[in-house]
């Protein structure tokens, strides 16, 4: 095992050739067609390639020359702030805006230790509340309010 | 149309009412979040661009640019009285600006970054006016062949100025480029990378990817660091700057103004290179150079010039040859495409209203903000101690509904998720973000004169370095790899940037 010099760019190397692999292969059945008569695939192969040999040169240099280590990820705020937008994401159609953003934002409060929950709470309702007057009275966007059922199919 | 008529014509545009508004909205909401440590412009624009679908787009492009300019006033705000700069173009005034708050000289220095603004803004719209349609002009007469060349180099001098690795730079061009290429090809029809998901069939939307990637990972971003708790630690009372400082002022203020504009234009460049340029150059103008990072007046008034007279210029690279040279310009470029204009040198002639009426507003929003600024001073200081956690929900929640209302689609909630995740990770792995969003928003154009410049050709690609302006054009591009490649300037590069930052 190489030791690891610059774990940054390593890991940043991996990430460029692994996102151009992904296209190469799901591209695969793209014609490529010719130089003059250029099928689909012809820019996005040539441009994938472009981006393995990039991704290569970062992960050589990483392995090569010394540099800083990894930031360690918060998991706290990526996984409490991707939730609360996930939760946005599956409630609406169901719950209405009024729920979703009530469950959004409180939800949301988890991402960092210094929120207030009785704050949150008053937040809540003061962004569903704003949220429907701009966004469903104000600009009369077809957006739905209340749960499945009250009023709605 | 001269260009003299064309002004008037977009200053009689700019000055009807309703656009007056939006001009007003603009420079108020980018005033509110310069101040606003945490919230730029980008996130903000991400945020707004589905509310611009509502608007004509002349008004949605007034404001969007007020909220790009008036961010660098509101940013000299904090900065001076709080040593915190509200915007990265704002760092620099935070050296002479709270020093002399410390010295109960806020109020001057506040008034003197608001005037020196000011005047940057005239002059950055004059130079403009100027400047833009022999540019245009010029790009008219360009084929496939130079427009391919002319994007090429767009792409490569934005990373430039970037800090960071180059190659990993260009990996978030070839990145963005590829997620440009999503869908529907438009010359064969053949679906591309759309996994056999429907909603993917017209390709990767803007708005959630800009919004996911600026606005999303931006507040995750924000949130793993504890909130520093700043309070007020300055007083100011009179705000008039004595004749003396006027004196000194000027100079710095209209030397800051031509960098800021010249800086401004190139690609990468915009507000705050500008504002550190702008200050080094002061530095060692000024006849007062020892006075600086204690309080000097000329370090405040240059770079708060130089900014704001960088992010105007910023918009003539967009309007002239449709090539955005940062995330602000490429937010803009993805707003006018939501109205079907097209950016680029027929903008002028095809849709000389919008052209005129944008830059004219420029100076109009410029003298509003001053109005405004000065005597609201107290409300953005009292803003300030409003915590980000009241803040990043109602963030979160305008992004949410604001891709949902693009197309009524819970699908692009989804992606908003996904390019929020993609930009931490970018930011946890230090790839920088604007090349992948100016890759993207080329990308289609990018690909069409590739294919038309080769059909041309014969597919012999000797064609980019047969034709004179497109050799040249390839040719600085390759320059600029070069000395990013070579040591000894990488070195220098990397230590003008500790400096700055």
């Amino acid at each position: 095992m190489l030791p690891m010099r610059n774990p940054a760019e390593i890991v940043s190397g991996l990430f460029l050739i692994g996102t151009a692999l992904l296209f190469l292969w799901i591209g695969r059945a793209l014609p490529a067609g010719s130089v003059t008569q250029m099928g689909p695939g012809y820019t996005p192969n040539l441009l994938a390639v472009i981006q393995l040999v990039l991704g290569l040169a970062v992960l050589a240099i990483g392995v090569v020359r010394d540099g800083e280590p990894l930031e360690p990820w918060r998991w706290r705020p990526v996984v409490t702030i991707l939730a609360a937008v996930a939760f946005f994401a599956v409630s609406l159609e169901y719950i209405g805006l009024v729920g979703a953003v009530v469950g959004t934002v409180i939800l949301s409060g988890f991402a960092t230790p210094q929120s207030r929950h009785v704050q949150n709470v008053l937040l809540a309702g003061a962004l569903a509340l704003f949220t429907v007057l701009v966004f469903v009275k104000g600009l009369s966007l077809q957006i739905p309010v209340w749960p499945l059922g009250w009023g709605r199919e | 149309m001269s260009t003299i008529d064309g002004f008037l014509h977009g200053l009689a545009l700019a000055a009807q009412p309703m656009n007056l508004l939006y001009c007003l909205v603009g420079a108020l909401v980018g005033t509110l979040i310069g101040v606003l440590p945490g919230v730029g412009p980008v996130a903000t624009i991400a945020m707004l661009l589905p509310i611009t679908f509502y608007l004509e787009p002349l008004q949605a492009l007034i404001m969007l640019a007020g909220i790009f300019y008036g961010a660098q006033y509101g940013g000299s705000t904090t900065a001076i009285l709080v040593n915190l700069p509200g915007e990265n173009s704002s760092v620099v005034t935070c050296l002479d600006g709270y020093q002399m708050a410390r010295k109960g000289r806020a109020g001057p220095a506040l008034a003197i970054a608001a005037l020196a603004s000011l005047f940057a803004g005239i002059f950055a719209t004059v130079f403009i006016v100027l400047l833009a349609p022999p540019l245009a002009k010029i790009a008219l007469a360009f084929g496939a062949t130079e427009y391919f060349s002319l994007m090429v180099l767009g792409l490569i001098a934005a990373i430039v100025l970037a800090s960071g690795s180059v190659l990993k730079a260009l990996g978030m061009i070839t990145l963005g480029l590829l997620l440009s290429m999503v869908g529907t090809d438009v010359n064969s029809g053949a679906m591309r990378f759309s996994l056999g998901i429907p909603e993917l069939v017209d390709g990767i939307n803007f708005v959630p990817l800009a919004m996911g990637i600026f606005a999303v990972a931006e507040v995750i971003r924000n949130l793993e660091s504890p909130e520093p708790r700043e309070t007020l630690k300055t007083k100011f009372s009179d705000l008039w700057p004595t004749r003396e400082d006027f004196r000194r002022s000027w100079k710095p203020a209209l030397r800051g103004s031509v960098l800021g504009s010249v800086l401004g234009l190139l690609p990468g460049g915009g507000a705050m290179l500008s504002s550190f340029a702008a200050y080094s150059l002061e530095k060692r103008l000024s006849p007062n150079g020892h006075e600086f990072g204690q309080g000097a007046i000329e370090g405040v008034a240059a770079p708060e010039a130089a900014n704001n007279a960088g992010a105007q210029t910023s918009f003539v690279p967009l309007l002239t040859l449709g090539i955005p040279g940062n995330a602000v310009i490429a937010l803009m470029a993805g707003a006018m495409m939501i109205h079907g204009v097209q950016p680029g040198p027929q903008v002028m002639t095809s849709n000389p209203g919008l052209f005129w009426g944008v830059i004219a507003s420029m100076i109009i929003g410029n003298f509003m903000l001053v109005v405004i600024n000065l005597p609201m001073l107290p409300v953005w200081v009292k803003l300030l101690s409003i915590p980000y956690r009241l803040f990043y929900p109602a963030i979160l929640i305008f992004c949410c509904i604001g891709v949902y209302t693009l197309n009524n689609a819970v699908f692009d909630v989804v992606m908003l998720l996904v390019f929020g995740l993609m930009g931490y990770v970018l930011l946890k792995w230090r790839f920088e973000p604007a090349p992948l969003l100016l890759a993207f928003v080329l990308g289609p154009l990018m690909e069409e004169n590739f294919r038309r410049a080769m059909m041309l050709s014969f597919g012999d690609p000797r064609i980019f370095i047969q034709r004179p302006i497109s050799a040249t054009l390839l040719g600085v591009a390759a320059l600029l790899i070069a000395i990013m490649v070579l040591p000894a300037l990488r070195r220098r590069r990397r230590e003008t940037f500790v400096e700055a930052g």
